[in-house]
């Protein structure tokens, strides 16, 4: 599955995806959520926010 | 789906009549334009200049996007694609961060308060339409960083 193609099942564009994978951008818990639904698995099983700062 | 298709036809819709309006204005603004009395300083020329082209910027802006929105609008995938675009939360966050649509919004309005300031004093005509082309400027550039960085 290419990344335009997960980006048009969950409603955002191939640049946020790409962004989430090379960690420049933080996903929502919305979009954390559809990502993680889409695949089927739990949002913590495909995400990591250990490591993300808090504002 | 169905909804975001309304807000494209209401799009369409006032971009039609923006249009014809600046077209109006336009047509308005050439008659003027070659009755210009004699005795008229450079500036005058210029400032009827800058809303001709204002206009005709505007008009071809508008007449861009409404192909552009009828070629989404016929197409079902692209309609989805363009709505994720639009809808995309990261693009979200870096418009917001650039200012948003208020920058825009100040914009035009300086630049409309320019064009009618322009008819008291040329100066304001200038450093008012400076400004407004410099917040543009500066909304832009924020905007590229971001989403090269973003």
């Amino acid at each position: 599955m290419s990344q335009a193609d997960l980006a048009y099942e969950v409603g955002t564009t191939r640049q946020t995806i790409t962004s989430i994978e090379t960690e420049k951008y933080t996903a929502s818990l919305v979009l954390a959520y559809k990502i993680a639904n889409f695949f089927g698995k739990q949002i913590e099983e495909v995400f990591d926010f250990s490591e993300v700062e808090e504002l | 789906m169905e909804k975001y298709r309304k807000i494209l036809r209401v799009r369409m819709l006032l971009m039609s009549m923006a249009i014809i309006l600046a077209a109006v204005l336009l047509f308005m603004n050439s008659i003027k334009m070659v009755q210009t009395p004699e005795g008229d300083e450079l500036s005058t020329g210029f400032i009827d200049g800058f809303q001709s082209g204002l206009l005709a910027a505007m008009m071809g802006l508008f007449v861009v996007f409404i192909i552009k929105y009828l070629l989404i609008y016929r197409d079902e995938k692209k309609l989805r694609l363009w709505y994720n675009h639009e809808k995309d939360e990261r693009r979200q966050q870096i418009k917001l961060k650039a200012g948003g649509n208020l920058m825009i919004i100040n914009s035009v309005i300086l630049l409309f308060a320019g064009i009618i300031g322009g008819y008291f004093n040329v100066i304001i005509f200038y450093s008012v339409v400076a400004c407004a082309l410099f917040q543009l400027l500066v909304s832009a550039v924020i905007k590229i960083y971001l989403l090269n960085t973003h």
